[in-house]
């Protein structure tokens, strides 16, 4: 705030703007600097932590019990085997068609809702007992239910993962549109924004895209992991299966190739959703005065 | 000053506002509010904390409905919010996610003009509150005089008939409070638009306005109206006036007896 008092205080426009001028120039290669030496020593303390891990894992594997604990060698050297015949592709396939039809599923169902719900008092009443209750059920509780009437196909994985990602979501974005500022949709209202679908678009959707983007990073991860308990418990496809199965075999670099990637691939998607995120939000960012 | 002519600008014909607490205790925020206001005047209004200044000006702004009478425009019976009434509010209330040009342009936009005519409304509003630089900055970035100027350009991007601003400067230091006042008195004395502007500040309410009302008492009524017969344009100097301290007396003592 000082350098704002010090701004205003200025005597004449043109004062103001070489102030402007100054304090821009002033600001921006101290800020710029400070920015790429934080992001670069926090790359260089992160890769030193992955690589500082690699090596523990690696001395386990080596050294103590190589037969529970293949070295990361062993894993790359099962994932290329893996790929090579094509079964690893094939799981991750299955495994990602589920996850994405189920979180698209749960997504496009969750959004009006939340908004009905966040917006009508009437339909929040409705819809609050019902979701405040499902939501203290594990969606993982209901896979044996599922197996019972939609068998072990793609069908019953995607179903259990829409309720997940169905009910992450609705919660988040009925909370988003609930902390709309009134403010500012009085202030849409005064401006000639009447009808409520200009209102949802304009005001309410802007301001609840951040929470939208905590269900849908939450959602996601809900959607892995429910997926991947379906998977253990019963499927005939996909990485929780070939897990599931090599534990049975014994064949441990084949369960930890799973389960690498499996991190693997939740890590990515949720980097992708958090850039797409940065894009639409840039307002965030910006510096607070 | 005031240009009055048969019919006023603004009518509060005794308006009264009862809400009604979730246990159902009715409480009465003002009651009896008769006022005419005249095309192209600036009248402040001035009173307490929690004397209902807001609630007449939520009224005008038609989003909270009167209990009893009613709020003519022209001698139309207001309905609802419209651009016509523009407000500009204490807390900003800027959309956070558009840039300070956007949300200069976001009233024209709402009404449907085209994108040529959003430009050029907020070209000369940029310029007319010194904000070029600082157009593609979003509102965080503002300091809190540069917010208000931006939300004052917005509500006068529409070109309102009417511009009700609820204590637009209450949450800025003294210096910028000063240097908005007198660009709102010169953007008020190019474009005649007729302000209600509230306000809990004796001085403020005296430097900008032709006339103060006073309110006071629970609940809220008008106590007194004083018209203030200082020359437009005003400069800061005036403050220090002979005239202006006898009207700054005067109210403090309306404010004050009323307690």
């Amino acid at each position: 705030m000082a350098s704002d008092n010090g701004l205003l205080s200025v005597s004449s426009i043109d004062d103001v703007q070489a102030e402007l001028v100054t304090s821009s120039v002033r600001k921006e290669p101290v800020h710029l600097s400070s920015k790429r030496s934080r992001f670069l020593s926090r790359i260089g303390i992160e890769g030193a932590s992955l690589l500082a891990g690699l090596g523990i894992w690696y001395v386990i594997g080596e050294y103590f019990s190589a037969r529970l604990v293949p070295t990361p060698l062993v894993v790359a050297q099962t994932l290329w085997n893996l790929a090579i015949t094509g079964s690893l592709e094939r799981n991750i396939g299955a495994s990602l068609e589920r996850v994405l039809v189920g979180f698209l599923l749960g997504l496009v169902v969750a959004v009006p809702v939340g908004f009905l719900t966040g917006w009508y008092s009437i339909a929040n009443r409705i819809a609050e007992p019902w979701i405040q209750f499902f939501r203290t059920i594990p969606p993982i509780a209901l896979i044996p239910l599922i197996i019972v009437y939609l068998g072990i196909g793609k069908e019953a994985q995607i179903s259990v993962i829409f309720f997940a990602v169905f009910l992450t979501v609705v919660i988040t974005v009925h909370q988003g549109v609930r902390h709309v500022d009134a403010t500012l949709i009085r202030a849409a209202r005064v401006l000639g924004v009447e009808k409520n679908s200009k209102l949802f678009r304009y005001v309410i959707l802007p301001s609840a895209l951040p929470h939208i983007f905590v269900g849908i990073r939450l959602g996601l991860a809900g959607a892995w992991t429910t997926l991947i308990a379906a998977e253990l418990i019963a499927a005939q496809h996909g990485l929780g299966y070939m897990i599931q199965v090599a534990s049975t075999l014994f064949e441990i670099p084949v369960v930890y190739a799973g389960i690498f990637t499996i991190g693997v691939l939740g890590f990515t998607m949720d980097r992708l959703v958090l850039i797409f995120y940065r894009r639409v939000s840039r307002w965030q960012d910006v510096g607070e005065k | 000053m005031s240009l009055m002519i048969d019919e006023p600008k603004l009518r509060l014909d005794k308006i009264g506002l009862k809400l009604t607490s979730a246990q159902g205790a009715v409480h009465t925020v003002f009651e009896g509010i008769d006022v005419s206001i005249g095309q192209g005047s600036f009248v402040s209004v001035i009173g307490p904390s929690g004397c209902g200044k807001t609630s007449i000006l939520n009224v005008i702004a038609g989003l909270v409905k009167p209990t009893s009478g009613q709020v003519l425009v022209d001698g139309t019976k207001v309905q609802g919010p419209s651009p016509q009434r523009g407000v500009v509010f204490q807390q900003y209330a800027l959309f956070p996610w558009l840039t300070v040009r956007k949300n200069i342009e976001f009233g024209i936009r709402m009404a449907g003009g085209s994108s040529t005519v959003q430009k050029e409304v907020s070209d000369s509003l940029l310029e007319r509150m010194g904000l070029e630089q600082w157009e593609n900055a979003f509102p965080k970035e503002l300091s809190g005089g540069m917010k208000q100027r931006v939300a004052l350009a917005r509500a006068y991007a529409v070109a309102p008939d009417i511009l009700l601003m609820d204590e637009p400067f209450g949450a800025l230091d003294s210096e910028t409070r000063v240097r908005l006042q007198d660009e709102l008195v010169a953007m008020w004395f190019d474009r005649r638009t007729t302000v209600v502007f509230i306000t809990h500040d004796i001085d403020e309410s005296i430097f900008l306005a032709e006339r103060v009302l006073v309110m006071g008492g629970s609940p809220g009524q008008i106590v007194n109206d004083v018209s203030v017969d200082l020359p437009y344009p005003r400069s800061s100097d005036v403050r220090i006036t002979e005239e202006f301290g006898e009207i700054r007396r005067k109210l403090w003592s309306a404010l004050h007896d009323k307690q």
